[in-house]
């Protein structure tokens, strides 16, 4: 059992002027997996090592079972942490360095042991108890890393970029053993990553930091579907959401820069509340840019004409980046044949899954409300 | 780390505190007094008088103060240029692919870790007039060497010759280092360009040593102000005052004569020497950098 | 032509290597002299008579072996000391925060920039007035707090990442542990070069003997054999056993750990 609450937590380093962590409230219920992305320099990693006791917290309140712990030491938080280079100590080998921690803790001898033989077992160390760090692979150490954390049953596990120093295939692979390995330990866990995949797999809720702030806080879907903001869409999604300046006249999005769409009702119907003439961002996912396979537009004034500039085929998908009057657009499409470059291609919007931001706020217009879903 | 912050304290002075305890009596306090020290007089049998700047009026008007500077500015005159040229030489020599370069690398290194006293003493008997191996060889070329330690005219040439020798593996060990961080491929690309073994020395392994020899030419200027050890055990400061220099007036003045106000002058002007001297070359070391 | 090169260059190599190790022959050759045969025009490499009474004679005449114990003390006291207080210090300055920690430590540097003149003044009048002079801890002591190691240990400990010690603080660890059993195992090479670094500098001091020490009893061996050739007319033979007696640890030393050697002293940029 372990819940975890964060409440207006703040962190500011000395001799500095901004907060690198500001306003942080996340309520974390037991055994869920939470993952804090964004951009490096959000502040993700300081608000880990704020829960790991790593960091003093500046103000706010850290509670884990309802117990204020901002003064704990880290030894003392039954907390385990998983490090970006692992950390592993050179000079001791797999066996000490999975122990090590249950020894200063004066676990009792056959304790220690079958616990590190239990943990080697489930990550498949077995054979390597006796090797020293240097001489296994990534993959391993990062297995290791992952051991030390397991074999003293902490509550609360933190990882930071656990997989960051692994190559793209390992990464794969050791994401799905971290997803398997949070159903079997059940762990409360908090994993701080700037790849958004692993974010997406790996993650029960989702929380998305820029600038030492929260921007959204949500389940993978949820924040992909509703990004609360410009940067919450512009984040999550690859290849990136597109985005258009527009104002909408007269039922119709108009982008000065070259385009004119007819807005469908259902789409304005989402657009409640419109000042006369506000600037608007206009965000809409490459899955949903079209090309119109006829020349016919399947509905009057909704289609752009465009040239392609570069086409990418990964197989199962077609991403085409186009150019039309001063926009660029990137599309993702499903295999097939759709022009090369050069060639003059019709795209067509599908404007009822778009997302509309005001320009100055950058919020969200529509789904602010339904997207906040933290409670 | 969080912690509580008495339990922190405790931690810090643990660690902290018998360094900087030892630190402030033996460091800190002796360098503050010395400054104070220097402001009075003080024959150690007496309390000390409080003179002011009288110290070191006396030592701007003291022939000896005088005397023992040139005697020190003399010595490094002789034995910088010597030592560098010879250090970088042996250097470069071993810096190419030689068979036995690490046993040639210990032979030079030899006298670095032998004690100045063990050097200084080895080096009297070789000068010895008479039967030094010195003179012996100079009588086989037909010269009849001079009374090296005896005469004012060379005991100091042969305390450079002696400080040369002992000090040729330390500087060559701090240009290998420098050598070792020259690239190779700007070789192979100055190659490529046409330029001979002599073009690749000065285009591109001098440049390149530049802040070696900063390093080498700071540390050398520092460590030869300070220069006592061979002094004292070859002459002691003899003949007349010939090797007299300023550490080792400075010595006399303290433990000879228990001027220890003087002294402690003395030895400030020496900081503000060695001091200046750093400053000026940094300085010109910025100027020809940009 | 690339032969004649690499000749030329062997040939001045060896040249060097030649003066470099003459003396110590010349040191060694005259120890097993007779006083005689050290008097003999031209010069004799060989002795003849080969003596080793020299060695037997040192010890008889003059106290050797008092020297030898002496700095063999102020050695081991002396770098035991400046070990244990340069990796507490080091580490406080590279691992701990505390307020004023790089005031501090920049006040450390900057004394190194003051001469050992400057400060031995007044260290001998500190010493005097503790009733140290003349003991082994007047010798020991103050050369314990020389900044050089703390500097060099904060160095090391600053070149291990931290997330290593944040690792062992989550493990349970204190700030003992980290230090001595999961940091200080890894700067081997670092210790390596601060002991031999300090035990030769302690083992070659001459200056603070020579101020410290006022009687034979507690002279070290490079005090002691200055004091050798004192005399109007200097024993070579005598003294350069005295010497080779003592150069032979230092030297023993340096074959066993020859880049820890090297590395030190590129480091400290220091010779005594």
């Amino acid at each position: 059992m372990a819940k975890i609450s964060l409440q207006n937590i703040a962190k500011r380093y000395p001799n500095q002027e901004r907060f690198t962590v500001e306003d942080f409230n996340l309520e974390i219920a037991d055994q869920e997996f939470i993952v804090l992305v964004g951009p490096s320099g959000c502040g993700k990693s300081t608000t880990l090592r704020m829960i790991a006791g790593l960091e003093t917290i500046t103000a706010g309140s850290f509670l884990i079972d309802g117990k204020l712990m901002n003064d704990v030491a880290p030894k003392d938080r039954q907390i385990a942490m998983v490090f970006q280079n692992y950390a592993l100590y050179p000079h001791m080998s797999v066996y000490k360095n999975l122990s090590f921690g249950l020894k200063l803790r004066k676990y009792a001898k056959d304790d220690i042991d079958s616990r590190v033989k239990q943990a080697a077992s489930i990550l498949g160390l077995t054979e390597y108890l006796d090797r020293k760090p240097a001489t296994l692979s990534g993959g391993q150490r990062q297995r290791v890393a992952m051991g030390r954390a397991i074999v003293r049953d902490a509550e609360v596990f933190l990882m930071d970029e656990p997989l960051s120093n692994l190559d793209a295939k390992l990464r794969e692979s050791m994401r799905a053993e971290i997803a398997k390995l949070h159903q079997r330990l059940k762990s409360t866990t908090v994993y701080v990553t700037h790849d958004q995949t692993e974010a997406m797999t790996l993650a029960d809720r989702i929380v998305i930091m820029d600038q030492g702030k929260i921007q959204q806080i949500g389940s993978p879907v949820d924040v992909y579907n509703h990004p609360a903001n410009v940067f919450v869409a512009g984040f999550i999604g690859s290849p990136a959401i597109n985005f258009f300046d527009v104002r909408v006249e007269n039922g119709y999005l108009v982008n000065d820069a070259g385009f004119k769409l007819k807005l469908s009702a259902l789409a304005l119907s989402k657009l409640p509340n419109l000042q006369p003439s506000q600037e608007l961002t206009l965000g809409i996912r490459p899955e949903d840019i079209k090309v119109s396979e006829n020349t016919e537009s399947p509905e009057a004034g909704s289609t752009i004409e465009v040239e392609i500039t570069v086409v990418e085929t990964l197989g199962a998908n077609v991403i085409l980046h186009a150019k039309g009057g001063e926009n660029e657009f990137v599309s993702r499409l499903n295999a097939g044949q759709y022009g090369r470059p050069g060639d003059k291609v019709t795209l067509w919007f599908n404007l009822e899954r778009a997302h509309f931001f005001d320009k100055t706020t950058q919020q969200n217009l529509v789904s602010a409300k339904a997207s906040n879903g933290d409670s | 780390m969080v912690g509580s912050k008495k339990f922190n304290f405790l931690w810090i002075a643990f660690f902290l505190g018998p360094g900087l305890v030892g630190f402030t009596i033996f460091v800190l306090i002796p360098i503050v007094t010395s400054l104070y020290i220097s402001f009075t007089e003080w024959d150690l049998l007496n309390s000390p008088v409080f003179i002011g700047l009288g110290n070191y009026q006396t030592l701007i008007a003291d022939p000896d103060f005088w005397m023992s500077l040139k005697n020190t500015v003399f010595f490094i005159l002789g034995y910088l240029p010597s030592v560098m040229a010879i250090g970088l030489g042996i250097a470069l020599l071993l810096n190419s692919k030689l068979k036995a370069r690490t046993f040639f690398r210990g032979v030079y290194f030899l006298p670095v870790v032998t004690s100045w006293v063990a050097v200084s003493l080895v080096w009297s008997w070789l000068f010895n007039p008479v039967y030094g191996l010195i003179n012996y060889f100079l009588s086989l070329v037909g010269v009849t060497g001079p009374n090296w330690l005896t005469d004012p005219k060379t005991a100091m040439i042969a305390i450079i010759i002696t400080s040369v020798w002992k000090d040729i593996g330390f500087i060559m060990v701090l240009y290998l280092g420098g050598l070792q961080n020259i690239s190779p491929s700007l070789y192979e690309a100055a190659s490529i360009d046409g330029a001979n073994e002599l073009n690749k020395f000065w285009k591109i392994t001098l440049p390149m040593l530049q802040p070696t020899t900063f390093f080498v030419v700071m540390i050398s200027l520092i460590n030869s102000f300070q220069v006592f050890d061979q002094v004292n055990v070859m002459t002691g400061g003899g003949p007349g005052n010939a090797t007299n220099v300023l550490v080792q007036n400075i010595y006399q003045s303290a433990f000879n004569f228990f001027e220890m106000g003087y002294a402690a002058a003395m030895s400030w002007a020496l900081f503000i020497i060695i001091f200046s001297v750093s400053i000026l070359q940094m300085w010109g070391e910025r100027r020809t950098k940009i | 032509m690339k032969y004649i090169g690499t000749t030329i260059k062997y040939l001045l190599i060896s040249a060097g290597a030649i003066i470099m190790i003459l003396p110590f022959v010349w040191m060694i050759s005259t120890s097993f002299k007779s006083g005689g045969a050290t008097m003999v025009f031209p010069p004799q490499f060989i002795p003849d008579p080969f003596v080793s009474d020299n060695y037997v004679t040192v010890f008889e005449r003059f106290p050797m072996l008092t020297y030898l114990r002496n700095s063999i003390i102020v050695a081991i006291f002396t770098t035991l000391g400046t070990i244990l207080i340069s990796t507490l210090s080091g580490y406080a300055f590279a691992r701990m925060q505390f307020r004023f920690r790089d005031q501090i430590f920049l006040a450390y540097l900057a004394t190194m920039m003051i001469p050992a003149q400057v400060i031995m003044i007044p260290q001998f009048i500190l010493l005097k007035n503790f009733g140290w002079i003349d003991t082994y801890q007047g010798l020991i002591v103050p050369g314990i707090f020389a900044v050089f190691g703390t500097f060099l240990m904060r160095q090391a400990f600053l070149g291990i990442p931290k997330e290593l010690e944040e690792a062992a603080f989550m493990d349970g660890a204190n700030h003992l542990t980290v230090c001595f059993r999961v940091i200080l195992p890894l700067l081997k090479p670092s210790l390596a070069t601060l002991t031999i670094f300090t035990f030769m500098q302690s083992w070659n001091n001459y200056l603070w003997p020579l101020i410290v020490s006022s009687s034979r009893e507690m002279a070290t061996l490079p005090l002691g054999l200055a004091l050798l050739q004192g005399q109007r007319d200097t024993d070579w033979n005598l003294v350069m056993a005295g010497v080779v007696i003592s150069v032979i640890p230092i030297l023993a030393v340096y074959l066993f750990a020859q880049r820890s050697f090297i590395q030190g002293m590129t480091m400290s940029g220091m010779k005594e």
